[in-house]
C-alpha cells in the first residue's frame, strides 16, 4: 500500500513538471513583446531592451526555462507586469472569492445530483425517471455563460431577488457576500449536478441488479437500508471520481462565471491577463489551477483506498 | 442487419432525427431564404420577433433567424473539424501508447498533464499563443480534446493487443504498422465514433464560451458564440439577440449528446443491462 501511495506521488511530481513545461512553452509562443506592450508606443528601443533585461527575457530560452522551474520550486510565481504586485499576492487576494464560489457550486451540485440520481435509479423506467433524465440532459447542453446571463436577466434584474453583479463592498458582511454568490454558484453547479446525477444513476443501476441486493431484499431488509447501505456504498467509486472531476471543472469554469457576473476572482484575473498579455500572471494561474486539479485527483485516488476494500487489496 | 437492429434505440433515433433537422435547417435555410444575413438596415434596429423577422433583428437591423442558421452552420463545421483533428491525433497517440509498451509511460504522462488544464483555460492560452483565427481555433480546441480520444484508444488497444487474432497476425510475420492499421484500428472505430460525437458537442460549447470571453474566433465571424457575445450589451432591451443563438447551441449539443449516449449503450451491452 505504501508502494501504491509512493507510485502515485511520483506520478504527481512528473505530471506537475510536465504541466510547468507546457505552460512555459505556451507563454513563450504567445506573440507580442511584453516589454513593448508595457512601455507603450512612445518607448525607444533602448528602453525596451533595458526592461527586457530586467524581466530576464533577453536570456537564452534554456536559461529562462531553468529559471522558471527553479522559481516554481521556491513557490515564487514572479511579478505581474500590469498589477504592480507579485503573482502570489494577486492570486491570494482573489482566492477567497473563487474558493468560496467553487465550494458553494460544488455543494449545490453534490446536494442535488446524488440524491436525485439515487431516486431516478430506484424509480428506473418510470415517468419521473424519464422526465428528470431528459430535463437534466437539456440543462447540460446549455452554455454556462448563457445560463448566467438568463439568471442575471430574470431572478436578478427583473425580480430583484439577487444582486446583478459584483461581490459587494470590500467590507460587506459574509451574508451579503454569500447573497452575491448564489446565482453564480447555480450557473456553475448546473452542468456538474447533471453529470453527478447521470453517473449516480448508472452506477446505482449496475449495483441494484446485483445478486447481493436481491439477497438483501429477500432477507426482508427495508428498502432504505438496501439502497443507502448495500447499494450506495458499492456504487460510490464512480461517484467519487466524478465528484473530483466536478470539483476540478468548477475551478476551470469560474473563468466564464466570474466574467459573466463581474466577480473579481482568479478566473477574471486569467481572462484579463490573457487580453493584456500579462505573461507571469497567465503562467502562474495556469500552473496553480492545474496543480489544484492534479492534487485533487491524488486525494481522490487515496479516498478510493479508504472507501473500497477491493482497491485496497489490489494496491498491496 | 444485426448491427442495424442494435442501433434501433430511442436515444439514437431521437438524436439522429434532431441532428438531421438542425443540419438541414443550417444548410438549406440561408440558401432558400431571400433575407441577406449581412444586410444591415439601421431603421430596423433591435426589433422584437415579428412575422417578417421571427427571431427579431439585431443591433444592425439584421435578421436574427437567418444569422442563427448561418452561424449554426459555421459553429457545427468548426466543431466537426475539431472532432476530426482530435480523433486523428488522439488515435495516432493512443495506438502507439497502447501497442508499444516502451512509449506508454511518457505518452500517458503527457496526456495526464494536458488533461490537468481546465478545457477553457487551455483553449484560451493556446489560442492566445497561436493568434485568433478559425484554423488556429480548430487546432487549439483539437489539442484540448485530443487526450480524451487518446485515452479511450489506448485502453481499447490494450485490450485488443492481448486477443488471439493479434497473436496470429504476429506469428504470421505481420509488421507492427500492419497490425495496428489492418487488425486493431477497425475494431476501434465504434468507440472512436462515440467519443467523436461527444467532442463535437463539447467543442461547440467551448467555442461559444471562448467567443463570449473575447478570446475566441475573430468577432466578425458569425458563430453562435459570437452572436451571443454581440447580444450581451443589449440584453434587457433585445433578449432575442442572444436567446435564440443560445437555444441553437443547446439543441445541437442535446442532439449530439443523446446520439453519443445511445451509441455508447448500443455498442456496450454490459452498460445497457440496467435499462
Amino acid at each position: 500500500m505504501l508502494r501504491f501511495v509512493l507510485a502515485r506521488l511520483s506520478g504527481l511530481v512528473i505530471v506537475m513538471f510536465l504541466v510547468a513545461t507546457i505552460v512555459f512553452v505556451i507563454s513563450r509562443v504567445i506573440p507580442g513583446d511584453p516589454a513593448a506592450v508595457m512601455l507603450g508606443a512612445a518607448a525607444t528601443a533602448e528602453d525596451a531592451a533595458r526592461l527586457k533585461a530586467q524581466l530576464g527575457l533577453d536570456a537564452p530560452l534554456l536559461q529562462q526555462y531553468i529559471r522558471w522551474i527553479a522559481q516554481l520550486l521556491q513557490f515564487d510565481l514572479g511579478q505581474s507586469i500590469f498589477l504592480g504586485q507579485s503573482v502570489n499576492a494577486a492570486l491570494s487576494e482573489r482566492a477567497e472569492l473563487t474558493v468560496a464560489l467553487a465550494s458553494l457550486g460544488l455543494a449545490m451540485a453534490l446536494a442535488t445530483g446524488i440524491p436525485v440520481g439515487i431516486a431516478v435509479a430506484v424509480w428506473r423506467g418510470t415517468l419521473v425517471d424519464r422526465m428528470l433524465n431528459s430535463t437534466a440532459l437539456l440543462a447540460a447542453s446549455l452554455p454556462v455563460f448563457w445560463i448566467g446571463l438568463i439568471l442575471i436577466r430574470y431572478p436578478a434584474a427583473k425580480f430583484g431577488w439577487f444582486p446583478v453583479s459584483g461581490y459587494g463592498a470590500p467590507d460587506a458582511s459574509w451574508r451579503e457576500k454569500l447573497h452575491h454568490l448564489v446565482l453564480p454558484a447555480v450557473a456553475l453547479a448546473l452542468p456538474n449536478s447533471v453529470l453527478l446525477l447521470r453517473t449516480t444513476r448508472t452506477s446505482m443501476l449496475d449495483v441494484l441488479s446485483a445478486d447481493y441486493v436481491r439477497t438483501a431484499r429477500a432477507k426482508g431488509l427495508s428498502p432504505w437500508t438496501i439502497v443507502m447501505k448495500h447499494a450506495l456504498l458499492n456504487a460510490i467509486v464512480p461517484i467519487l471520481t466524478v465528484s473530483g472531476v466536478a470539483a476540478a471543472y468548477m475551478v476551470g469554469s469560474t473563468t466564464v462565471t466570474e466574467t459573466v457576473f463581474g466577480l473579481p476572482g482568479i478566473g477574471n484575473l486569467v481572462v484579463s491577463a490573457v487580453l493584456r498579455r500579462d505573461y507571469p500572471v497567465i503562467q502562474g494561474t495556469l500552473v496553480v489551477i492545474s496543480g489544484i486539479y492534479v492534487i485533487l485527483n491524488f486525494f481522490i485516488d487515496m479516498l478510493y483506498l479508504a472507501v473500497d476494500p477491493r482497491i485496497r487489496a489490489g494496491a498491496r | 442487419m444485426i448491427l442495424f437492429r442494435r442501433f434501433r434505440r430511442g436515444e439514437v433515433i431521437f438524436g439522429l432525427a434532431l441532428l438531421g433537422v438542425l443540419v438541414i435547417c443550417f444548410v438549406c435555410w440561408p440558401a432558400l431564404s431571400s433575407v441577406n444575413p449581412y444586410q444591415s438596415q439601421v431603421s430596423n434596429r433591435l426589433k422584437p420577433p415579428s412575422f417578417i423577422h421571427p427571431f427579431g433583428t439585431d443591433d444592425f437591423g439584421r435578421d436574427v433567424l437567418v444569422r442563427v442558421m448561418y452561424a449554426g452552420r459555421l459553429s457545427l463545421a468548426l466543431g466537426f473539424m475539431v472532432a476530426a483533428f482530435a480523433c486523428l491525433a488522439g488515435t495516432a497517440l493512443g495506438l502507439v501508447a497502447g501497442f508499444l509498451r516502451r512509449l506508454d509511460g511518457p505518452i500517458s504522462r503527457l496526456l495526464d498533464a494536458l488533461m490537468a488544464f481546465p478545457d477553457i483555460l487551455l483553449a484560451i492560452a493556446l489560442l492566445a499563443a497561436f493568434g485568433p483565427n478559425l484554423v488556429n481555433a480548430v487546432i487549439a480546441l483539437g489539442l484540448v480534446y485530443m487526450p480524451r480520444i487518446a485515452r479511450v484508444v489506448r485502453a481499447a488497444t490494450l485490450v485488443q493487443r492481448e486477443l488471439p487474432f493479434v497473436e496470429a497476425a504476429l506469428s504470421a510475420g505481420a509488421s507492427t504498422g500492419r497490425i495496428l492499421w489492418v487488425h486493431i484500428l477497425p475494431n476501434l472505430l465504434a468507440p472512436l465514433f462515440v467519443q467523436g460525437t461527444f467532442v463535437l458537442a463539447y467543442a461547440m460549447l467551448t467555442e461559444a464560451a471562448l467567443s463570449f470571453l473575447g478570446a475566441g474566433v475573430p468577432p466578425e465571424l458569425p458563430t453562435l458564440g459570437n452572436m451571443i457575445a454581440a447580444g450581451q450589451p443589449y440584453f434587457g432591451r433585445a433578449e432575442w439577440m442572444m436567446i435564440f443563438p443560445g437555444l441553437a447551441i443547446a439543441l445541437t449539443v442535446l442532439a449530439l449528446q443523446t446520439l453519443g449516449d445511445g451509441l455508447r449503450d448500443a455498442l456496450d451491452p454490459l452498460m445497457a443491462r440496467g435499462r
